[in-house]
């Protein structure tokens, strides 16, 4: 618009004006220049807000909550029923009672991968803190021992969150054989132990679900990017969830995370459902759970809005590999679960035995984050909340 | 005995012996002179001949006992809510007050302490007064949206000793600062009371002493929204 006036001057100024106008001319070209400068300005300063405004996301927010988070929470909760009441009718005379039980276990702790990304509303409430309280790991099995034998323990005081949840049960149930296991889960308050850590997790799920019932409106409704608004909240969880992942249940047991600069050293202990040994599948089920998300496929198998069709909206493009934002994300979900899946053995025996493999799966890991934390975070104008202190 | 967690040394009640010394330090040495000494009766009663004054560099003992409590402020002349940065230790911290979205760093400036300079310099001791007023009452919003961000720090984490221990000694050490302000909205006893609400050993403590705790402190001091910080 503004080169074409100008183009018109010209043709004015050469042809039709006498030279006597010319000093008018040129007040007027210059007056026309800024006045279209500042007509695009404003046209441009409205183009980019009126897409801001255009950009809706509340269909995104109300797929993620009606078709993803409250049916997910409602299967956890299930899962969870199920491992508690087969607990109760646990008999340790039977192997197969302790079968199911292990059995139930997994199915409850693969059902928490999928709720694990929304830690925020409810759940990051004080009287629910999912992450912590239901998956602290590496657990302490010296300190579980000694609550177990002393019979005496909070399981609401800090250093306990260690000692409860997800990985103290994998520890219970999966520490040694199960002939073994038969004898000791004889003991009562080992039972009772048990019992106490799931009434505890149980009780905190309950509260997040029964939030759930007035949070839902305040979530779908929510509009802007401040940091608590609700696309602040998605995407920074989905980003920690992520991160969680490829740093906490991969990197670190494997050596090839650091703190504060410093390499941290191999450590198989450190993975996730180390005693079960079902990292893999912890793991897979969690990347799975986050690109469902991404996707937006709810749990009905519906593919709904996902996080892809509002990058698709922007046509936003990665930094990373060439093209499409969407299809590099939705691609690389597809490349870390692959290679999670191509391992035949448990991940504290591949991290001994099996380095230079799980070296390659890490740094796929590892390519995902900054398509996250910098390509998706800067078209949804978002700032990054979670992660690491200050330092001081 | 001590214990070397996850970067951090703390003692054997999970206390953090370098922010309680850095921290007090802020608050009963920089907090402690900025609010109530340089700004106080005696340093504010002394000579004030702006008219004598020959050059731009000269200032009189009023001007320059008010630039003192500005210097222990360690901000930039320029901050502002919309450029918080490049301060240190308390100017450093003003940006806590941020993310609870409250604008102290515009009022401790604006109408605090340029108000206050302003004042002086015309000799109007009325004006001035109220911007000692604003600059204690204001200044005192650091230490307590610090103390708030460190207690949310907390809770975050509280499965991860290191963290959560640092976080917990952070902000008892910016609870403690609030003692050092001779205008203090609260008395010493409230704010001891409100640091034993979170026990003896940060190895110990809930998620509940951490919030209600973080709620005591948000309480006392009109905050709606300290989950926010």
């Amino acid at each position: 618009m503004e080169f074409q006036i100008l183009v018109n001057f010209k043709f004015l100024n050469d042809l039709i004006w006498p030279p006597a106008c010319r000093w008018l001319l040129l007040l007027m070209k210059q007056f026309l220049f800024y006045l279209t400068t500042v007509i695009s300005l404003l046209f441009i300063g409205s183009c980019s807000s009126d897409e801001n405004e255009e950009t809706q996301y509340s269909d995104l927010f109300q797929n993620v909550a009606d078709n993803i988070i409250i049916p997910r929470y409602s299967n956890f909760d299930e899962s969870l029923s199920d491992l508690i009441s087969e607990l109760n009718n646990f008999d340790s005379t039977e192997l197969s009672s302790l079968e199911i039980l292990q059995e139930k276990f997994i199915n409850a702790y693969l059902s928490w991968q999928k709720v694990s990304a929304f830690e925020f509303g409810p759940a990051g409430e004080t009287s629910a803190l999912l992450r912590s309280n239901i998956n602290t790991f590496p657990t302490n099995s010296t300190k579980i021992e000694s609550n177990i034998q002393n019979n005496d323990y909070n399981l609401e005081a800090a250093s306990n969150f260690s000692a409860k949840g997800f990985p103290a049960l994998d520890y219970l149930l999966f520490h040694t054989s199960q002939s073994e296991l038969l004898i000791e889960l004889m003991n009562e308050s080992r039972i009772n132990y048990m019992k106490n850590c799931l009434i505890d997790m149980q009780s905190k799920l309950d509260y997040v679900i029964n939030g759930w019932d007035t949070y839902r409106n305040v979530f779908v409704e929510s509009e802007g990017n401040d940091q608590s608004s609700s696309l602040s909240l998605l995407f920074n969880h989905f980003l920690f969830d992520y991160e969680q992942l490829k740093r906490n249940k991969f990197a670190l047991p494997a050596g090839f995370a650091s703190s504060y600069g410093i390499p941290i050293s191999s450590d198989p202990s450190k993975v996730e459902g180390f005693y079960s040994g079902k990292s893999f599948e912890l793991i897979y089920a969690n990347l799975t759970a986050l690109e469902s998300v991404f996707m937006g496929m709810g749990e009905n198998g519906v593919d709904g809005i996902g996080i892809y069709e509002m990058l698709k909206e922007y046509n936003a493009v990665s930094t990373v590999v060439e093209g499409d934002l969407s299809e590099a994300i939705a691609n690389q979900f597809l490349i870390c679960k692959e290679l999670v899946n191509q391992f035949s053995n448990e991940l504290a025996y591949e991290i001994l035995n099996n380095i230079s493999q799980v070296q390659e799966t890490s740094n796929e890991l590892q390519k995902m984050v900054p398509m996250i934390k910098n390509d998706m975070r800067s078209y949804f104008s978002v700032t990054v909340t979670l992660g690491d202190s200050d330092g001081d | 005995m001590g214990h070397l967690t996850g970067g951090y040394m703390f003692n054997a009640n999970g206390f953090e012996p370098v922010q309680l010394i850095v921290k007090g330090i802020m608050g009963s040495c920089f907090y402690y002179q900025g609010t109530s000494v340089y700004l106080s009766e005696a340093k504010m009663n002394v000579d004030n001949d702006v008219a004598s004054l020959t050059s731009d560099i000269e200032y009189t003992d009023m001007q320059h006992h008010f630039d003192e409590s500005f210097g222990y402020l360690g901000a930039p002349i320029d901050m502002s809510v919309a450029n918080p940065d490049g301060g240190s230790y308390w100017g450093k911290y003003a940006k806590k007050t941020l993310v609870g979205s409250l604008t102290t760093i515009d009022n401790i400036m604006q109408d605090g302490f340029i108000a206050g300079r302003h004042a002086i310099n015309n000799m109007d001791y009325d004006t001035r007064d109220q911007a000692i007023a604003v600059i204690q009452s204001e200044w005192e919003m650091i230490p307590v949206a610090s103390a708030l961000y460190y207690l949310n720090s907390a809770e975050a984490a509280i499965a991860d000793d290191a963290v959560r221990n640092h976080a917990l000694s952070e902000a008892i050490a910016f609870m403690s600062a609030l003692k050092w302000n001779s205008n203090a909205l609260v008395t010493p006893s409230q704010v001891d009371d409100m640091i034993a609400m979170l026990g003896d050993n940060l190895f110990n403590i809930t998620a509940v002493m951490i919030s209600d705790t973080r709620n005591a402190l948000a309480s006392a001091y009109g905050i709606s929204n300290p989950s926010e910080f």
